[in-house]
């Protein structure tokens, strides 16, 4: 016994580290004795007696109720940013952007016009942003800006009519067997999708990604994804040589809540306002 | 097959010779604690919580021969000490410290022992007040060795947020319940303490440490 005591006496001086080889293992098996009763009994108590609600007094209820509220919204503004800063870091890194800075900005309001549809946007001269930028969200591109203020401006959809888009359909995984099919696109009938002319022997598939590789467009645009083909039809002059491909924007252009803007280094510091040249 | 020489001596576990039967009491041990833990929420009254396994601890050394008594009281400090893990300060995790509620429980068992031909052992009452002797030393043994460990020797680790001052007031408050619920769980085990095999050994416990 005297032997026992002086070892639970050196046992109880342990440092941590070595405390806690000792003691892990007789631990986690008497944890996990005892767990399946502590399932039931848990609830039971929690059920038989509930926790005591934070104490508000009756005039600060509203109050409380407004900060729950917020808490909530705030939650969830984390939950958005949170995702969007891993989508960027990923499209940053993927598509090798260097020199550009990505800012983020919220659509304010989107016109479906179907000559000019467009997004209007939170952010400006005042932010440094330019004429001429490229909008994107996620690996979707969006548009350019064509008409910027001082803390707003407007973006213009790829799906406008007098968008010139050239981009490079290919399988959208990796390791499939290597086809590009490049061709340009143009707004569809409905000003919703984009169509592309090809050849019938052309090999693009339904499922394969446009992406931009047009040298129109700045290249940090370049490599963003125009749209995912969604149909591939004979064309109506030339049903036996010629495919009608429609391509369809990965993500809804008219209903975003934000977007990114690749700012060029050489652009950070702001820009005038002013239009587009087309 | 149980009356064998070279078998295994069955009714040292069964209790026929007034040895402790040690299943049962481990069975008791694991359902107090599991009772402790696992109705935590239900038994906690304003921040304090009674121990099951110290009203045991009492019970068996108010009952058990001195040995059985020690080694049973060692069974649930460990118990305590597995259950019951303390943050040292500067770590990340929690550790499972084996040994102050050991020693603690130990010496509770001891002072019952040195205390228990005094007392009228059937009397759930009893048990109520040994609780809150015993209890007593358990408290002070756990305090004085957590609290050594602050001291700058040997491991130098001190429990996070550890006040001795704040311990020894919870710590008494925690104790009073325990009598409290002991006097109630004294009377159960007490109507039942023959199914540890105790009540057939009078006359018979070998009163030594050694």
């Amino acid at each position: 016994m005297p032997v026992l005591v002086v070892v639970l006496l050196v046992c109880s001086m342990l440092p941590a580290r070595w405390a806690r080889v000792v003691s892990s293992q007789p631990r986690h098996l008497l944890a996990a004795a005892m767990a399946p009763m502590d399932h039931v009994l848990k609830p039971l108590a929690d059920k038989l007696r509930r926790p005591p609600e934070l104490a508000v007094e009756l005039g600060n209820r509203e109050e409380y109720e407004r900060a729950q509220q917020q808490i909530v919204e705030l939650q969830f503004k984390l939950r958005q940013a949170t995702q969007l800063i891993a989508e960027l870091s990923q499209v940053k890194e993927q598509l090798r952007l260097t020199g550009v800075q990505l800012r983020t900005a919220t659509v304010t309001s989107w016109s479906g016009d179907r000559l000019h549809p467009t997004l209007l946007i939170n952010r400006g001269t005042r932010h440094g942003v330019a004429v001429g930028m490229v909008v994107v969200r996620g690996y979707q591109l969006v548009g350019r800006v064509v008409d910027v203020g001082p803390v707003t401006a407007t973006v213009r959809l790829i799906t406008a009519p007098q968008t010139h888009l050239i981009a490079s359909m290919i399988p959208p995984v990796v390791g499939s067997a290597p086809r590009e099919v490049m061709a340009q696109l143009r707004v569809g009938k409905d000003g919703l999708t984009l169509e592309a002319d090809t050849n019938a022997e052309d090999p693009v598939l339904v499922g394969d990604l446009a992406h931009l590789s047009d040298e129109s467009w700045p290249v940090e645009a370049v490599g963003f994804v125009v749209g995912k083909v969604t149909r591939i039809d004979n064309h109506p002059d030339d049903p036996l040589l010629r495919r009608k491909v429609v391509v369809e924007p990965v993500r809804s252009l008219a209903h975003l809540g934000q977007v990114t803007l690749i700012v060029p280094a050489t652009a950070g510091g702001g820009g005038a306002g002013g239009r587009v040249v087309d | 097959m149980l009356g064998g020489a070279s078998s295994i001596d069955v009714r040292r576990w069964v209790g026929d010779d007034g040895v402790m039967r040690w299943p049962v009491f481990a069975f008791l041990a694991f359902l107090l604690l599991v009772l402790q833990e696992g109705l935590g929420t239900l038994w906690s009254v304003g921040g304090h919580s009674p121990s099951l396994l110290m009203v045991l601890m009492v019970f068996v050394s108010l009952w058990a021969p001195s040995l059985t008594g020690a080694y049973a009281a060692l069974a649930l400090g460990l118990l305590t000490d597995l259950s019951q893990p303390v943050y040292p300060a500067g770590q990340a995790t929690d550790v499972a410290l084996i040994g102050p509620a050991c020693l603690g429980y130990l010496t509770g068992a001891y002072v019952t022992q040195q205390l228990r031909g005094m007392v009228f052992r059937h009397s759930p009452l009893v048990i109520g007040v040994m609780v809150l002797i015993a209890g007593a030393f358990v408290h002070l043994v756990v305090l004085a060795i957590l609290t050594a460990r602050g001291l700058p020797w040997l491991a130098a680790q001190p429990v996070a947020g550890w006040h001795a001052a704040d311990q020894l007031v919870a710590r008494f408050f925690d104790l009073l319940y325990t009598a409290g619920v002991g006097v109630v769980l004294g009377a159960v085990l007490v109507r039942f303490h023959w199914a540890l095999g105790f009540g057939q050994q009078q006359g018979k416990a070998a009163y030594s440490w050694k």
